[in-house]
């Protein structure tokens, strides 16, 4: 395998694989960093920082020296042969989304750059399968791909970036999905809103009890469409602590193309 | 154990620490004392642990008054540090008395201020720290800044021993003239006219700066064109995505430097012209708005040894000096 060392000061590095946003891409960062972390390696390793192309590695000063970390990672990387098919433990989540409307402000700009009607874009959006890529940028903030290359959409960003965006809301940028899982600035457009946390500092339904973190790097997720009244009722229940959530465990198995 | 009630919260306190390991991949930043330095100092001061909490106090400290007896010492920005109302020593071992009352006020001289209490600061410890994530609600006191009548707790005390911190340890941090970095992890976005403007044109702080990032007004950059796609976005340095560490030098929009503090978002979409090194982020922590200063380009290696360096230094005078 390939991968391009950068530096990032003094305890950083980022182990560069690609240069678009795929899932193609996102899968092999996904595979490298659990083999990294599962090497010999991951002694020296603070933490590790997975996006799209891209892993950004803290390692240990007191253990290792940048120059000698630099050529360890080659080393690792060069050793390492792609596999051509991923195996990957990967829950399926299903998450209500009311699209449109105050909920989604954007939807109808994102259909048009689509050049498609607006029932079209939920129904990519809601029948798609939308693959967890990097959890970044603010707490617990889910960025996903889709899995069905024939459902995606794409859509530019924000030339100026809001102040503001709702937690719950449901973002389209490139062709990556964002969702806000707390009050943020933002890019990405706007195209519906869940009525369901997936950040809580608090323990206030189950899955908040060992993390306030819902979604993992790995997950699948399935974003339901929900009218207002059913937006409505789950809010309640969730104001009431009995909402459940949809999380089934299971595997993902992928073939990578040969490279 | 001590206790205290909060008179006066000041502009923005907070609990901090070392700050929160393991959690970046969840999106959580570091977090911990923004001048992690003086931090270290100032429990170094009381024989704490490092990881023992202090209140950290920004651009204006408040007032706390001892509901019990406790040993304090202060170190970081210069609040006009006082007890009862008379100027009291930084870097100093001091003993409270039920009822005396410890007051801040604006800073003469840096951003952040540290008061570490013997045993350290009680408080929420989320994901491994108790430092205060305020974007996160999380950590801390109910993971946000203090309120006038909140009640603060320290944990039990481990040791009774007592150092003092001279001058130079104390205005280390305070020496923002000079901030050093690392090259990358973007350098195919500068011209090398762009670097030598970096490194020779002074940096000013802007008002908008806070514990998530420091940002600079200066001199526009000049900026390799970049084919733009819909992934980097529209901007001549907008990237694909990706991680952020606690000193990195974001170019946003070609022209404005943000240099990313210990809260920053685990991951950015400007380009990295570098990072500044470990041990001077907590001096840029501790320049106020409107302070200038210059960056100086060095060597990963470089790099390495000063922080050894200052480690090292922080590290000798918690074990070595007579009490």
């Amino acid at each position: 395998m390939q991968a391009e060392v950068r530096r990032c000061g003094d305890q950083h590095v980022a182990l560069v694989i690609g240069d678009a946003v795929n899932l193609e891409t996102v899968l092999r960062v996904v595979d490298l960093n659990r083999r990294l972390l599962d090497s010999q390696l991951s002694r020296l390793i603070v933490e590790t920082v997975p996006t799209w192309c891209s892993i950004l590695l803290h390692f240990d000063v007191e253990k290792v020296h940048p120059r000698d970390l630099t050529r360890l990672l080659d080393e690792f990387v060069g050793a390492l042969v792609q596999a051509d098919r991923l195996e990957i433990p990967s829950r399926l989540v299903t998450l209500p989304v009311l699209y449109g409307g105050s909920a989604g402000p954007d939807l109808e700009f994102v259909a048009e750059a689509n050049r498609i009607s607006t029932e079209e874009a939920v129904r990519r959006l809601a029948e798609g399968t939308h693959f967890v890529g990097m959890i970044s940028f603010i707490p617990g903030q889910a960025n996903c791909m889709w899995i069905e290359p024939d459902l995606v959409l794409s859509t530019p960003k924000y030339v100026e970036p809001r102040t503001h965006t709702p937690e719950g809301t449901v973002g389209l940028g490139g062709s990556s999905i964002a969702l806000y899982s707390v009050p943020s600035p933002g890019g990405f457009q706007m195209v519906g809103r869940m009525p369901v946390p997936t950040y809580s500092p608090y323990p206030i339904l189950p899955p908040f009890e060992a993390s306030p973190i819902l979604l993992r790097v790995g997950d699948r997720l399935r974003l339901k469409s929900i009218d207002r009244d059913e937006y409505d009722a789950i809010a309640q229940s969730v104001r009431e602590r009995t909402y459940i959530y949809q999380i089934e465990e299971s595997m993902l198995t992928v073939d990578l193309a040969p490279r | 154990m001590a206790a205290f009630n909060v008179l006066n919260p000041g502009l923005s306190t907070t609990i901090q620490d070392l700050g929160r390991k393991g959690c970046l991949d969840l999106g959580i930043p570091l977090g911990g004392a923004a001048d992690v330095f003086s931090h270290r100092i100032a429990n170094a001061v009381l024989a704490n642990e490092q990881s023992a909490a202090t209140l950290e106090m920004m651009l204006i400290g408040g007032s706390v008054e001892a509901l019990e007896e406790a040993d304090i010492a202060v170190a970081g920005a210069d609040m006009h540090f006082q007890i009862n109302g008379a100027e009291a020593a930084m870097g100093h071992a001091l003993h409270l008395q039920t009822g005396d009352v410890i007051s801040f006020g604006k800073a003469r001289r840096g951003c952040f201020g540290y008061l570490a209490v013997r045993g350290g600061f009680a408080g929420a410890q989320v994901l491994g720290s108790r430092s205060t994530y305020v974007a996160g609600r999380l950590g801390g006191h109910f993971g946000r800044a203090l309120h006038g009548r909140d009640r603060l707790a320290s944990l039990a005390v481990s040791s009774v021993d007592s150092w003092t911190a001279d001058d130079e340890l104390l205005s280390w941090p305070l020496q923002h003239e000079r901030l050093r970095f690392v090259r990358g992890p973007q350098p195919e976005y500068f011209t090398e006219a762009a670097y030598r403007t970096f490194v020779s044109e002074p940096y000013t702080v802007s008002p908008r700066s806070n514990r998530m990032a420091y940002r600079l007004t200066g001199p526009a950059l000049e900026v390799v064109s970049t084919p733009r796609t819909m992934d980097t976005g529209s901007g001549p340095t907008d990237i694909i995505e990706d991680g952020n560490a606690v000193g990195a030098i974001q170019i946003a929009g070609g022209v404005e430097p943000i240099c990313m503090g210990r809260d920053c978002p685990t991951s950015g979409a400007y380009a990295k012209i570098g990072c500044i090194i470990t041990p001077d982020v907590s001096r840029m922590s501790q320049m106020q708005p409107g302070d200038t200063f210059q960056f100086e380009e060095v060597s990963v290696d470089e790099a390495y040894d000063i922080s050894a360096q200052v480690t090292a230094a922080i590290e000798a005078f918690g074990q070595t000096r007579a009490r």
